[in-house]
C-alpha cells in the first residue's frame, strides 16, 4: 500500500518553498498542494511571483529553500524526462520556428515518452490525434507555424502540452494571444482535463475567468500567498483592494465573481 | 507560370513526412557527385573525360601527367566537400542552440579561437605542423567553453552572441598582431590562410579532416533528435522533457569540434555555415533530422562550387574559396530575404 496511490493525495506540492535572486526574495515560504481532479488558478498583480511559482513547480527553477514534490519525489532530484512524463508545462513564450510543421510541433509533446528506437508509436499517434481534436487544430496539421495567427499557434502549443499526457498540467497565462471565444474554449479544455482526474494549475490574469473555471484560487502578493480557497471566499472586495489597490463593487453571477471598479461605475 | 511553380512547391510540401527530405537528399547527392566529377576535370589544365575516368578506375594505369595533376587536385576537391559539410552542420547546430538564424561558427568566436591557437602555435610555441590542427581544435573548443561560461555568468539569452562577437573581435586582433610580427613572406602566407583558401589542402590534411568527419558527422545525425525541443526555447524544451542545461553546452562543443579541424587545415570559411543552414531550412523545414543532412550536402556543394570557380574563372589569379563564399553569401542572403518577404 503506497501512500502515493491514494487519489486525494496531492500530485504536486510545495513545502515552504522560497526562492530569491541573490538578495532579492521572490517567493517566501510558499506551501500548497494540488490534488488530482483539481483546477487551481494562481492570480495576483504583475511581479507578485506567480510565474516564478509555476516555474518552481515545474522544476525549471531550483528552490533556495524548501521542497517541491511531484508524486512524493523531490522535483529537484528528478531528470527532465521523468518530470515531463508526469507534468506538462505550457510556457508563456509563444515562439516556434516559422518553418516548423504544426504536426511536428504537436508531436514534440511525445518527446519524453519516446525511446531511441520507439518514436511515433501507435500510442504516440493516438495521443497526438486526441490532442489535435480536443484543441480543434486538426485542419492545421500540415500547415507551417509561420502561417498561423498568434491564437492558432497558442492552441497548437496547448495541443502539444495535452499530447504529453501528464498527470499534472501547468499553464502559464494560457489565454494569452487568444480571442475571447478561444479563451473560454481553452479554459473549458483545462476544466475537462481536471474533471478527467488530472491536476491543473493555471496562472491567470482575469479574476472573473479564474472564479468561473477554477475550483480553487490562490491569490498572491509580493511573493506570498494572501489567500487560498474557494473562489468566492478568496476574491473579496477588501483583499482585492489591498492587493490590486482598487476599490471594487462585487457581483456574483452563478459561480463567477465579477469585480467592477468603483471609479468606473460612477 | 509563377503560380505553377508555387503549386509544385506546395505539392512538394504535402509529401508525407520523410519523403520530401529523402527526395531532396537524393537529388543533392547526385548533384554533388556530378559537381565533384567536373571539379576534378576542370582546372588550370583541364583533363579530358577519358583521362579522368581512366584515373578513377582501379587497376587501370594513368599517364604520368594525369597522376601529377590529380595528386594536387583530389585532396582539394575532397577537402571542399568534407569541409563544406562540416561547416554547414556546425552553422545549423549553432543556429538552433542560439535560436538565431544568423549564427555561424565565425559569430561565436569559435573560428577565431581555432585560428588564434594555430597562429600562436606555429609562431610563438613552434608547434610542429602535424600537431597544429589539434592545437587549433583545442583553441576552438576552449573558446566555445569560455564563451558559454561568460554568457552563463551574464545570464541573458541573447548574451551568447554578444559575448561570442566580443571574444571573436579580441581574438582577431591578437591574430593580426602575431601575423604582422613575422616577415613579409610569412605574412602573405597567413593572409591567404586567414581568407580560407583550399590551395593548401593535401592528402595528409584531408585524411585528418576525414577522420574527424567519420566520427562527428554520424554522431551529429544521431543527436539531431535531441535538437528539436531546443527550437522552442529552453523553458518549453525543459517542459517537454529535454535538458537544455546539458544539451546547449554539448551542442556548442559539437559545433566547435565540427569546424575546428577545417579552420586549422584551410582557414576560416565565414558565411558558409550561415548559408548552408539557411538553404537547407528553406528546402525541408525545421526538423533537425532532415535539415542536418541537407545542410551538410548544401555546404559541400557550395564550397566545392566556390573553390572550383575560384581556381578556374579568373586564371591566372586564384581567388580563395573563402572570399567567393562570402560574395555568394551576401547575394544569397539578399535573395533569401526577398523570397521570405514574398512567402509571408
Amino acid at each position: 500500500m503506497n501512500s502515493t496511490d491514494r487519489r486525494d493525495d496531492p500530485v504536486l506540492s510545495m513545502e515552504t518553498v522560497s526562492f530569491d535572486y541573490g538578495s532579492q526574495s521572490v517567493i517566501e515560504a510558499m506551501s500548497f498542494g494540488v490534488r488530482p481532479g483539481e483546477f487551481l488558478a494562481i492570480v495576483g498583480p504583475n511581479g507578485c511571483g506567480k510565474s516564478t511559482a509555476l516555474k518552481l513547480m515545474a522544476g525549471l527553477l531550483t528552490p533556495s529553500g524548501g521542497n517541491v514534490l511531484l508524486k512524493g519525489k523531490r522535483v529537484a532530484s528528478m531528470r527532465r524526462r521523468a518530470i515531463a512524463r508526469e507534468l506538462s508545462l505550457l510556457a508563456q513564450s509563444n515562439e516556434a520556428p516559422a518553418g516548423m510543421l504544426v504536426r511536428d510541433l504537436i508531436g514534440m509533446g511525445r518527446f519524453a515518452h519516446e525511446g531511441w528506437f520507439t518514436a511515433n508509436t501507435k500510442e504516440d499517434q493516438r495521443h497526438i490525434a486526441d490532442a489535435m481534436r480536443i484543441m480543434d487544430v486538426e485542419t492545421s496539421a500540415d500547415r507551417r507555424v509561420g502561417e498561423l495567427s498568434g491564437g492558432q499557434l497558442q492552441r497548437c502549443r496547448m495541443a502539444m502540452t495535452l499530447a504529453q499526457d501528464a498527470n499534472a498540467l501547468l499553464l502559464d497565462e494560457p489565454t494569452n494571444h487568444l480571442d475571447l471565444n478561444y479563451q473560454y474554449a481553452l479554459l473549458d479544455v483545462a476544466r475537462k482535463q481536471a474533471a478527467a482526474g488530472r491536476a491543473v494549475v493555471a496562472v491567470l490574469h482575469d479574476l472573473t475567468q479564474a472564479s468561473l473555471y477554477a475550483d480553487r484560487i490562490i491569490l498572491m502578493d509580493k511573493g506570498k500567498i494572501v489567500a487560498d480557497g474557494h473562489p468566492s471566499d478568496v476574491l473579496t472586495v477588501d483583499r482585492v483592494e489591498v492587493v490590486y489597490g482598487i476599490r471594487t463593487v462585487p457581483t456574483q453571477i452563478g459561480r463567477a465573481v465579477v469585480l467592477l471598479p468603483e471609479g468606473a461605475l460612477r | 507560370m509563377r503560380g505553377a511553380i508555387h503549386q509544385t512547391r506546395r505539392d512538394l510540401y504535402r509529401l508525407p513526412g520523410t519523403a520530401r527530405p529523402a527526395l531532396i537528399v537524393a537529388g543533392l547527392c547526385a548533384l554533388l557527385l556530378l559537381s565533384a566529377f567536373f571539379a576534378l576535370q576542370l582546372g588550370s589544365s583541364t583533363l579530358s573525360i577519358e583521362d579522368l575516368l581512366r584515373w578513377m578506375m582501379p587497376f587501370v594505369p594513368s599517364d604520368r601527367e594525369t597522376t601529377a595533376i590529380m595528386t594536387l587536385r583530389w585532396p582539394r576537391v575532397a577537402m571542399a566537400m568534407l569541409g563544406g559539410g562540416m561547416i554547414a552542420a556546425s552553422g545549423y547546430i549553432l543556429q538552433v542552440v542560439s535560436r538565431n538564424g544568423l549564427a555561424d561558427p565565425g559569430l561565436l568566436g569559435i573560428s577565431q579561437g581555432t585560428m588564434a591557437a594555430v597562429v600562436l602555435g606555429a609562431t610563438v610555441f613552434s608547434v610542429p605542423p602535424q600537431w597544429l590542427a589539434l592545437a587549433g581544435l583545442g583553441g576552438g573548443m576552449a573558446t566555445a567553453i569560455g564563451v558559454l561560461m561568460l554568457a552563463r555568468m551574464l545570464a541573458s539569452p541573447s548574451g551568447l552572441i554578444l559575448v561570442g562577437l566580443a571574444v571573436g573581435i579580441v581574438l582577431s586582433a591578437m591574430i593580426e598582431i602575431v601575423m604582422v610580427q613575422g616577415g613579409i613572406l610569412q605574412f602573405a602566407r597567413w593572409l591567404a590562410w586567414s581568407h580560407g583558401s583550399l590551395t593548401v589542402a593535401s592528402a595528409t590534411s584531408v585524411t585528418m579532416v576525414a577522420l574527424w568527419a567519420v566520427v562527428l558527422l554520424p554522431l551529429t545525425l544521431v543527436m539531431s533528435r535531441q535538437m528539436m525541443p531546443l527550437l522552442l526555447g529552453a523553458e518549453q524544451a525543459a517542459g517537454i522533457g529535454a535538458s537544455p542545461k546539458y544539451l546547449l553546452p554539448l551542442f556548442t562543443l559539437l559545433a566547435a569540434a565540427l569546424v575546428a579541424p577545417i579552420v586549422a587545415a584551410v582557414g576560416p570559411i565565414s558565411f558558409l555555415g550561415l548559408i548552408g543552414a539557411h538553404i537547407a531550412r528553406r528546402l525541408v523545414g525545421e526538423r533537425p533530422g532532415a535539415v542536418l543532412p541537407v545542410a551538410m550536402l548544401c555546404g559541400a556543394l557550395l564550397l566545392l562550387a566556390a573553390d572550383t570557380a575560384g581556381r578556374t574563372l579568373f586564371l591566372p589569379v586564384i581567388v580563395p574559396a573563402g572570399i567567393l563564399v562570402s560574395v555568394a553569401g551576401v547575394i544569397t542572403f539578399l535573395i533569401a530575404a526577398r523570397l521570405s518577404r514574398q512567402v509571408r
